[in-house]
Order: structure tokens, then sequence, then C-alpha cells
């Protein structure tokens, strides 16, 4: 039991996509952590604001003071290696609170079934009506700037995918429970939910994270982006492109002058967005039973 | 097939009706002042010390069942309020740039779907060769490319650089084209329109301003319909029928052709409703970066400038559009599985 | 064995492996060989697990992705089906030589009507319209006692019970007139009074259409009443053959004995054997020398060395060390 286990995990880091993925996320880690060293925040400020670096708002190319060049009168090195923080702060926080809504929603609808199911999945389906993206817009409208309100917005319409998950295993296992529950007697439902239907979900629940991590990341983004995400000047990803977007739009033929802007962000938002989709790939090889062979 | 649409119209109006609830939650959490603009017809109106007069007149203080009654009359009569940012009433403002988005999400649609389907297919049929491998890192790889990343690699490459697709709706000469008196309007959709018109000067223009949308969206999207195509060709490729039907002795051309890929189009066709829903989602990012007109970009400078009007009105839009798209999936679903068919 | 006996299809030393997730070869299927002849009943039997689905499926080269044969050939009227190209094959399934599977309703595709599954192979194979293919069917169907046969033919197999679902099934596979048929457990999941129907049906059509069968089950009482010869499979080798009169009076192997006892009261839904300890081993662990000596009565040491294959009476084969009912060894077969 214990070396299948290990085989599995074995397994998992030596496929070419969970090598890849996990390396990728140990690097983001690393320098996530060691942000304060890899770009020093002025003494006695917010090291999440990025700091004015150029009077002229004008965007600069990279240079050897900005490696990664100017964007919006900020260095966006700094805004790069900060806005790591950002997207795990964000990633983690929603991918984690969201789960642990849908997994209650989805445990007491599979639990209770008929009434309560149905209309917990009626609810469920009303809020997947909404384009994720356009919901996320209206929250964030509504609830004004900051990356906290982003988080806010984006767990308020991501708990249906977990507990869609959650309930479907329910459903199944109770199912199989049915037959062997004939057999013996005295069966308690809420103790097969903790000991059965839990951990055989937590695999499925895993791989549908870290591959919904990506989305929430690029969603989040995308809410910067768009002007109405983490505050202006916040170190962030998407707001770093928000500072492109007027530079590209009126910039008619020269957008590519301005390539700096959105390639250094953009690589770093692929790339974090890529090594979870990869280690979410990999687990899904390795623990997908209907996909062997 | 009847008990499973009248069911699916039966939800019809519970669904909307649940849209309109959450929407309705969202902006209630708005001060008074800042609903009014949902109520309004015209402009005038909130001049001076109009705003109280009005938050009285809508009894935008009542209780929210009221409230909520009230607004809903409004919506179904098709009152959406005023919208600063089209500086005309929200409704006929999105009804304007519906066929633009539409045009975009169509056009969009089709590749996904199509490119999915096809490269999910052969990735499975090439299980775990060369092929498959390098299909499935292009999808994981497009399926980590956020639109506004890759919308912005697609202008500097092909108009930048190639000058092949400019970005904005129409060219000048053009826009002047489909303003004039003489162009008639069919179905509001340009490249439509214009062939009608017998423009095709007007038809190259507009297509060639749709295509880095277009190629954008169709990056980004066909890779969730590949993974999807992929495993379900897979799953349907083990199973005992498509042995039965290699026991008849049919060619495997027609194994794959016939028996597996109909069996497998069923979840495709099940995602695909979730597809187009992140399409039109993704039409916010797309339109913005090609300055295009329609109803995402509409709503993302509503968001900037705080048209609260507006953004409702376009999530209420999009929520409407949704659903009777998730109706026509469901019944292009029910057409292809006899089971559902039959029930 | 003799040459003067009109076999028409004979297999030797058939091996068949699988590689398994972690690329490790697994031998499933290891030197069997049988012959049949022209219009007889040969019987398969072992329990769940012992590589009969396995034999079957190599023969039209049918195993899936990771199976591979490794050895032995498959002559069917004097050509090796395993040394043809594939194309040949393909005009071998379903003409020659077709399947019936043990569950219909996973067999049949359920996207496509009856008719249209039915008519497929007719089309394939033989040189007839669409419009005769389907009388062709229509009368297939009633052949195998379906009612309203032109309405089922427009059915899908969802709005067929069970049994009705392997009468199809027999329809479609009896559709070219095949000179050997073989059914893979096609009772195992009907009803006990449907099971007797459809195993009538599949005599009184051998009669009719002249055919061999090749009949796996696991369920000795099945083979009591149809085949005229048997094989006993145990951990992917053949233990015992024989025809039926050797199998049921004298068999030799304990195997075969603790099957024979078992029949009254085998449990269908699981197809396991009351009267035989334990369970098949799994071909990644096959045990050495005799592969049932674990579960064997008559254990010995020298069971943990390869048995030979044994000659006992006419046709009747048997591999073991201590073929039970035998007063002296007989002399070892070559
Ligand atoms: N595609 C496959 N991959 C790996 N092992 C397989 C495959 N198909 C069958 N086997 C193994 O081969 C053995 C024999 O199976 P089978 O021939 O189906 O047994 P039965 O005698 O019940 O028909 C079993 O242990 C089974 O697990
Ligand atoms: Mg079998």
């Amino acid at each position: 039991m214990t070396s299948e286990r290990r085989q599995l995990i074995r397994r998992l880091f030596l496929s070419t996509s969970g090598f890849l993925g996990f390396s990728l996320l140990a690097f983001f880690c690393i320098v996530a952590l060691c942000a304060p060293w890899l770009a020093p925040p002025p003494a006695g400020r917010d090291p999440y604001l990025m700091p004015v670096v150029e009077w002229s708002p004008n965007p600069q190319p990279p240079s050897s003071e900005y490696i990664f060049g100017v964007a919006g009168k900020r260095n966006i090195y700094y805004g790069v290696i900060w806005g790591t923080r950002s997207a795990f702060r964000v990633g983690i926080t929603v991918t984690v609170i969201s789960t642990m809504f849908g997994l209650l929603v989805g445990a007491v609808g599979g639990y209770f079934g008929k009434i309560v199911d149905e209309v917990l999945m009626r609810i469920t389906d009303i809020f997947l009506a909404i384009p994720f993206l356009v919901a996320a817009v209206v929250m964030a409208t509504i609830l004004g700037p900051g990356l906290d309100n982003v988080i806010r917005a984006l767990i308020f319409f991501s708990w249906m995918f977990p507990a869609r998950l959650i309930r479907g295993n329910i459903l199944q296992i109770k199912e199989e429970q049915y037959i062997t529950a004939a057999r013996s007697v005295g069966v308690n439902h809420v103790g097969i939910i903790v000991r059965h239907v839990l951990p055989n979900s937590i695999f499925p629940v895993l791989i549908q994270a870290s591959m919904r991590m990506g989305s929430l990341v690029i969603t989040a983004a995308a809410l910067s982006f768009l002007g109405i995400g983490a505050r202006e000047n916040y170190a962030d990803w998407g707001g770093l492109l928000n500072y492109a977007r007027n530079w590209m739009l009126g910039g008619g033929g020269e957008v590519l002058r301005y390539w700096y802007m959105v390639v250094f962000p953009g690589a770093a938002m692929v790339l974090f967005v890529l090594a979870w989709n990869l280690v979410g790939d990999a687990l899904r090889d390795v623990f997908d039973p209907r996909l062997k062979v | 097939m009847f008990f499973y649409i009248a069911r699916r119209l039966l939800f019809l109006p519970l669904t909307l009706f649940g849209i309109s609830l959450i929407i309705f939650f969202m902006f209630m959490r708005l001060s008074p002042e800042q609903r009014v603009a949902l109520y309004i017809t015209s402009p005038e109106r909130l001049r001076g010390d109009n705003v109280e007069r009005l938050i009285d007149l809508h009894g935008l203080r009542d209780p929210w069942h009221i409230q909520y009654g009230r607004w809903m009359g409004n919506v179904v009569r098709g009152n959406l309020g005023w919208s600063n940012v089209g500086k005309e009433p929200v409704y006929s403002a999105i009804m304007r740039r519906f066929p633009y988005t539409l045009e975009l999400a169509l056009y969009s649609a089709l590749p996904i779907i199509w490119l999915g389907t096809w490269l999910g297919t052969l990735s499975a049929l090439y299980h775990n060769r060369p092929l498959d491998h390098t299909l499935r890192i292009s999808a994981v790889v497009g399926w980590s490319f956020p639109d506004f990343v890759f919308g912005f690699f697609v202008l500097m490459i092909f108009y930048s650089i190639l000058g092949w697709f400019p970005p904005g709706t129409l060219g000048a000469e053009a826009d002047a084209v489909v303003k004039s008196s003489q162009f008639r309007s069919f179905t509001g959709m340009v490249t439509i329109d214009s062939l009608l018109n017998g423009r095709l000067d007007v038809f190259i223009d507009t297509a060639r301003r749709l295509a880095g949308p277009v190629l954008t969206l169709t990056y980004v999207g066909f890779a969730y319909i590949l993974r999807i195509a992929r495993s379900s060709m897979l799953e349907v490729l083990g199973r005992e029928y498509i042995r039965t039907a290699r026991s008849k002795g049919l060619e495997e051309k027609v194994v794959i052709n016939k028996h597996a890929r109909r069996n497998a189009m069923i979840p495709v066709a099940t995602v695909s409703g979730q597809t187009i829903i992140a399409l039109l989602g993704g039409t916010v990012i797309v339109e913005t970066i090609f300055n295009r007109v329609g109803i995402g970009s509409f709503m993302a400078t509503a968001a900037q400038q705080l048209d609260f009007a507006s953004v409702i009105g376009g999530s209420l839009f999009f929520g409407v559009i949704l659903v009777l798209g998730n109706l026509l999936v469901d019944v292009s679903y029910a057409l292809i599985d006899p089971r559902v068919r039959l029930d | 064995m003799s040459v003067m006996d009109n076999y028409i299809l004979q297999v030797h030393g058939l091996q068949v492996t699988f590689t398994d997730i972690e690329r490790n070869e697994i031998h499933v299927v290891d030197g069997v060989s049988f012959s049949i002849k022209q219009g007889e009943t040969l019987a398969l039997v072992g329990e769940s697990g012992c590589g009969k689905s396995v034999t079957s499926l190599a023969l039209l080269r049918l195993l899936d992705g990771n199976g591979r044969i490794r050895g032995g050939n498959v002559l069917w009227q004097g050509r090796d089906i395993l040394s043809l190209p594939l194309r040949e094959v393909r005009s071998l399934r379903g003409r020659e030589i077709a399947m019936v599977f043990q569950e219909p309703s996973s067999a049949l595709n359920p996207v496509y009507t009856i008719g249209d599954q039915i008519t497929e192979s007719m089309l394939r194979h033989q040189k007839v319209s669409p419009a005769q293919a389907k009388k062709q069917a229509e009368e297939m169907l009633r052949l195998v006692g379906i009612p309203e046969p032109r309405k089922r033919l427009e059915e899908y197999p969802h709005a067929l019970s069970g049994g009705m679902k392997q009468r199809a099934m027999i329809a479609m596979a009896l559709s070219c007139r095949p000179r050997l048929l073989i059914a893979d457990e096609p009772t195992t999941s009907l009803d006990v009074t449907i099971q007797a129907q459809i195993l009538e049906l599949i005599k009184e059509l051998q009669k009719r259409f002249h055919m061999a069968i090749l009949l796996i089950t696991h369920d000795l009482g099945i083979v009591a009443n149809m085949a005229d010869r048997i094989l006993i499979m145990y951990a992917g080798k053949v233990v015992e053959e024989g025809n039926k009169q050797d199998i049921f009076r004298r068999a030799a192997h304990p195997y075969t004995r603790g099957l024979l006892n078992s029949i009254p009261r085998m449990d269908q839904a699981k197809g396991t054997f009351a009267s035989i300890p334990g369970t098949v081993p799994d071909p990644a662990h096959f045990p050495e020398g005799c592969r049932f000596h674990n579960r064997c009565g008559e254990f010995t040491e020298t069971c943990l060395s390869e048995p030979g294959k044994i000659h006992l009476e006419n046709e009747h084969f048997v591999l073991c060390h201590y073929p039970l009912g035998q007063k002296t060894l007989g002399c070892r077969a070559k």
C-alpha cells in the first residue's frame, strides 16, 4: 500500500509534465520568498506599492539599471518580482476558500439528496450561467478596487466547480455503498462521507484545484489589466500590463517598440499558470484511473 | 425528447430569475445615489438636487423585495437605465453592439470546436506517441496563455511586423460606407451585410480586423476542447462496442469515424456550451485589446468609469444569452445521443 | 495430432503478453494449443481471469493496444492468421469468423440503430444493396426470435431488454453466415431462464448454418449441455483437454475436479467456485512450477517444477504431476 503510493508519487515527479511543473513552481516559490533580496523595496515603504523610479511617464526599454525596462514610471522588474507574491496570494486564497465552500455545498447536496440536492444544484447552475470574467467584472466594479476585493469577487463565483465534483463523487459512492449497506447493518452516512468519500475525492479535487489556480490568476490579472482589479501601482502582473495598454492601442504601428511592457509580465504570468496546469496534468495522469494504460 | 426539452424550458424562467437575483443583490451593495442611474431614462434628470427626489420616486430606500419587483418590472419592459459611457439608454447601447460581439463569438466558436475536436481525436489516435505529446503540450501552453497576453503578441506580430490584421472594427473608408444611406443593414453583422450589399472591399476590411481577435480567442479556447475530445476519444476507443465493430471486419477508418467519433462527441457537445460561455467572457478582454465595438469592450469601459447601469445591464444580457445558448447546446446534445432523445 | 481430421482452426503455442503502466511485459496466455473441427462445439472453460477472452481475441488479432502476440500460430484453413496482412484478417472477421460478447449492453453501439449495426457487416462483406441488406437483417432478427423485427431494426439498443440485445448480437454475428462463431460467455450477464433460451437458440442456429463454435464459459453446467470437446484453462495454460465424456467422467486434473464439484453451488454473478479455495493468481505473479499448486489439495514438492503434458486416452490430455484417477502415470505425450 505505502510502496504503491510511493511509486505513484515517484511517477508523478518523473513524468515530463510533473517534473517541469514542480520545477517551475519551486522557482516561483523561491522568487516570492526572496523578493526582499531580489528587489529591495525602499526603506519604510509598503513593498507592494511599486516605487516611482522615473519622472517621465514615457516607457523606457530595458537597460543595465532597469533590466526589464520602465513602465508608468515604475521598474518592471520590481513589479514582476513582487507580483509573484500577489499571484500566489490570489491563487491560493481563492482556491482554498472556494474549494472548502464548494466541498461543503457538494457534500450537503450529495448527502441529503432529493430536494436539497436539486435546489443546491439549480443554484450552482445559475451561478455557472454568468460568464466567469463578466461576473468578476461586475462584482469587482461594485466592490471597488483592491486585491482583497478581487479575491472576494473570485471566491463568490468559483465555488461551483468543486461543489459539482464532490457531489458527483458522493452520489457515486452512495450508490456503491448502497449495495454493501444492504448486507451489513447500521451504516452511518456521515461516517462514510468522512472516511470514504473525502479520501477518495482528494485527488480529483486537487487536480481540479491546481487546474483552476491558473484560470483564477488569469482572471485576477484580467481585472487589473482592465483597471478594476488591484489598486493602481500595486505590484501585480495584470497591473503592469495595464500600463502597456494605452501605449499599445494609441501607439499605432509602434506596438512593437513597447514589447518589453508585455513580454516580461506576460512571460511571468504564462509560466506561473503553465506550472499549475502542468502539475494538474501530471496529477491527473497518475491518479485518474480512467485514463490509465 | 419532448420531455427533455420541456424540462429545460421549464427551468429557463427559474434560471433567469436566479441570475437576476444574483445581480440584484450585487448591486444592492451600492448606495441609493449610485443606483439611481439604473432607473432613469435620460441624463437631464440627474441634474442638481434631483437625485434625492429620484431616490424617493423610485423607492430606492424601500425593502429589498419591493425594490426587486420594481427593478424587474423595468427590466422586463427593456428599461435598463441610462448609460453614461454610451450616452444613450443601456438597452439600446447593448442592442447596437450585440451584432459585433455575436459576430466575433460565432467566428471564434467554429474553429475552436472544429480544431479542438479534430486535434483531440488525432491526439487520442496517436496516444503516447510524439504527435500526441506535441499536441498535449501545445494545448497546455495555449490553456495557460491569458488572452490579453496572447492578444498583445498577435498585435505585435500580425499588425506591427506583418501589417496584416489591423485593430479596430472598421477602417475609416469602410466605416463611411457602412454608415452611408445606400448600405442596407440586414443582420447587423458587417461581414454578412457587406456581402449582401456586394461590397467586397468592406468585407475584406472587416474580415482582416476580425482575424486578430478570432485568432486570439481560438488559441486560448481550443485547448479545452482538445483535452475533452482527447480523453473522451481515448475512453470510447477502449469500449467494447469498438471491439465489436472491429470484429465485424470494418475498416479502421469506419471504426474511428463512425463508431468512435459519434460517441466521443457527446462530452464535447456538453462542454462546448461552457466554451462558448468562456468565449463571451473573453470578448471583454479581446474587444478591449483590439479596440473593437462590442458588448465586451462596452462593459470594460463602463466598469472603469463606474457606469454601474451599463455594467449590470451588460451582465444581465450575457446571462440571458448564455441561458438560451445552453438550451441550444442541450438540444443538439439530444440529437447526438439517442438515449437522451428517447427519454 | 492426426492429419485426417477436418480441422478448420488450429492454434499452436499461442503466447500473449500485456504491457502494464510500468512497461513490464506480463505473460497472460502461455502456450495455448487447440483445434476445432468443422461443425463442432469446443468449450473453453475456466474461472474469470484465466485468459479465456484474451485467447479468443488473439485469434482474430483484436487485442487491446497494449497486448502483443509473442508466439505461436493460428491456422485458418492452412493460412496463419497471425502472419496475414491486416487487410486480409479484416476480411475474415465477421465473414468467416464472427464473435458474440459477454455484455450485450456494452457490445452494441448505443448511438446507432440495431438495423444499422446488423446491415453494416453485410454491406462490408457481401455484394448487397442497402435495401437487400435491410431485408436480410429483418430475416435474421426473425430467425433469432425477436418479435416485430421490422420495428426493431429502427430501434436503438437501449430500447431492448438484455436478452433481446443478445439475440440482436447473435443476429449481427451470424448475418454473414460465418463458419466459426466465437461466443465469449454469451449468457453470463443474463437471467437464468433467458440463458437457457439463448443457448437453445445458439444450438439451433449452429445446426442450421453448420458452423463450429468456440464457446467460452466459466459454467460447466452450460458445457454439459452444449459442448463436444472441452478445454480447461487455468492461469494462461490449458491444463486439461478431452471430449465431454472424458472430462465429465474421468477428469484428471484437480482443478477440473474442483470445477465439476462446484457446478450446483456456483455463484453466477461472480464466476467464483465455492469448492476451490483461493482465487486465480494475477498474471504478474503466477506461481512457479504447476500454477495451480497453491490451491491444490494434492500438492507435493514435485509440483514446484513444471508439469509435462500427459496423454491419458484417445484425445484426453492433462497437464499435471499427479493426474487423479490414474492408477499408473500415462505415457508422456510429446
Ligand atoms: N488490456 C489489458 N491490459 C492488461 N491486462 C489485461 C488486459 N486484458 C486482460 N488482461 C489480463 O489478462 C488476464 C486474463 O483476462 P481474460 O482473458 O479477460 O480472462 P477471462 O478468462 O475471464 O476471460 C486477466 O488477469 C486480465 O487482468
Ligand atoms: Mg472473459
